[in-house]
């Protein structure tokens, strides 16, 4: 039987479970690399701040200091809007593209500004979350549970078919 | 009455009853031509004879010999002796063909500038103009399979290492997904990524 056309980049021993659930191992993956590029972009901001201040004052180099809860709010000033941009564009952040994950709202369609702000918070804020996961028949973490969104696996360069999505026990 | 009797000697006038009379000389005469001519005759009937009834015959003959031969001969028989006739033909014109046909039509365009030729004479626009480029572009691209050439150009080192990982993942997902519904007690298991393996292959 001929595979679908979104199914012809993904290797065929992984075809048989694209647009399931994905699980916690994965996701925990995914999240931990996303939080690795928060982290980077953090660093890359302050080791700029450091640089700056190093031009405007050459005579001594100094990392920024008393960083306080500045280090928290800034983390959370960029990894919201880095994990809501990508989920409603794309569906993937950079960990989930990794690891072959796209989050999708209901139905398998893609997630609205808001939603995805909304779910991008909900992470940041409170990542513990996402172990609930195994707890979940369907694989859900809380944060799926109050927005109704998911995590299924897709390793398709682009968007499987919103009928190919399984949650559940159901094809939708 | 008197009975007629007829007697004559051999140079003597004929006796007919009482009477006798003389034959003219011209009657004798007459005979002898006669008699001669017919003899002359007969001979060269005879040698005639011989001579014309041998090429007679020959002259018969063939048309006895082709009447025989014709109803030994079949019409299938025939068909297959004319058919090998004809392929023998074929054979030996397409083999002039293309054994000659290179070499006049090389050496002819050794004469003919063809390039200057077709931009002399060809409106390459109008031929341009009426094929249908996109379509011929695009019935290329489907028949070269792009995304599986993609796929295949893409797959390094590195996208392997990343399928492993992610097969990985599959399976720990699997694993804890299994522990759990043992500790809970569920009877229904959750969504399971058919066709995984413990080694990740289907």
């Amino acid at each position: 039987m001929a595979s679908p056309d979104h199914l012809l980049s993904v290797p065929v021993q992984a075809r048989s479970f694209q647009g399931r659930a994905a699980g916690i191992v994965t996701r925990v993956a995914a999240a931990s690399i996303d939080f690795i590029v928060v982290i980077a972009i953090l660093g890359a901001i302050y080791t700029g701040i450091a640089a700056v201040t190093f031009i405007v004052h050459p005579s001594s180099f100094h990392w920024p200091q008393n960083l306080g809860w500045s280090v928290p709010v800034v983390g959370f000033g960029i990894g919201v809007p880095y994990l809501a941009l990508s989920w409603c564009t794309s569906g993937r952040s950079y960990g989930a593209t990794v690891l072959g994950l796209r989050v999708l709202g209901r139905g398998g369609c893609r997630l609205g500004f808001g939603r995805a702000l909304a779910r991008a918070a909900l992470c940041v804020v409170f990542p513990l979350g996402l172990f609930w996961v195994p707890f979940s028949r369907d694989n859900r973490s809380l944060q799926d549970l109050l927005l109704r969104t998911t995590a299924v696996y897709d390793w398709s360069a682009v968007r499987a078919p919103a009928d190919r999505v399984v949650v559940g026990d159901q094809l939708r | 009455m008197i009975s007629p009797t007829v007697s004559a000697d051999v140079d003597g006038p004929v006796v007919v009853g009482a009477v006798a009379f003389r034959m003219p000389a011209a009657v004798d005469i007459g005979v002898d031509v006669f008699v001669s001519a017919t003899r002359q005759a007969k001979a060269v009937g005879r040698v005639g004879f011989a001579v014309a009834a041998p090429l007679a015959g020959l002259a018969l003959r063939p048309a006895r010999l082709l009447q025989r031969r014709w109803s030994l001969a079949s019409g299938p028989v025939r068909a297959e002796q004319g058919r090998q006739l004809r392929l023998a033909g074929e054979q030996q014109a397409v083999e002039f063909v293309s054994r000659w046909l290179p070499v006049i039509i090389d050496r002819a365009l050794d004469r003919v500038d063809v390039t200057q030729l077709v931009l002399d004479h060809v409106q390459l626009e109008r031929i341009i103009a009426r094929l249908d480029v996109v379509g011929i572009a695009r019935e290329v691209i489907d028949e070269l399979d792009l995304p599986e050439i993609i796929r295949e150009s893409s797959s390094s080192m590195a996208s392997e290492t990343v399928v492993g990982v992610r097969l990985r993942g599959v399976e720990a997902d699997e694993r804890v997904g299994r522990i759990l519904d043992r500790v809970l007690l569920r009877r229904n298991s959750r969504v399971a990524a058919d066709g995984v393996g413990p080694d990740g292959l289907a």
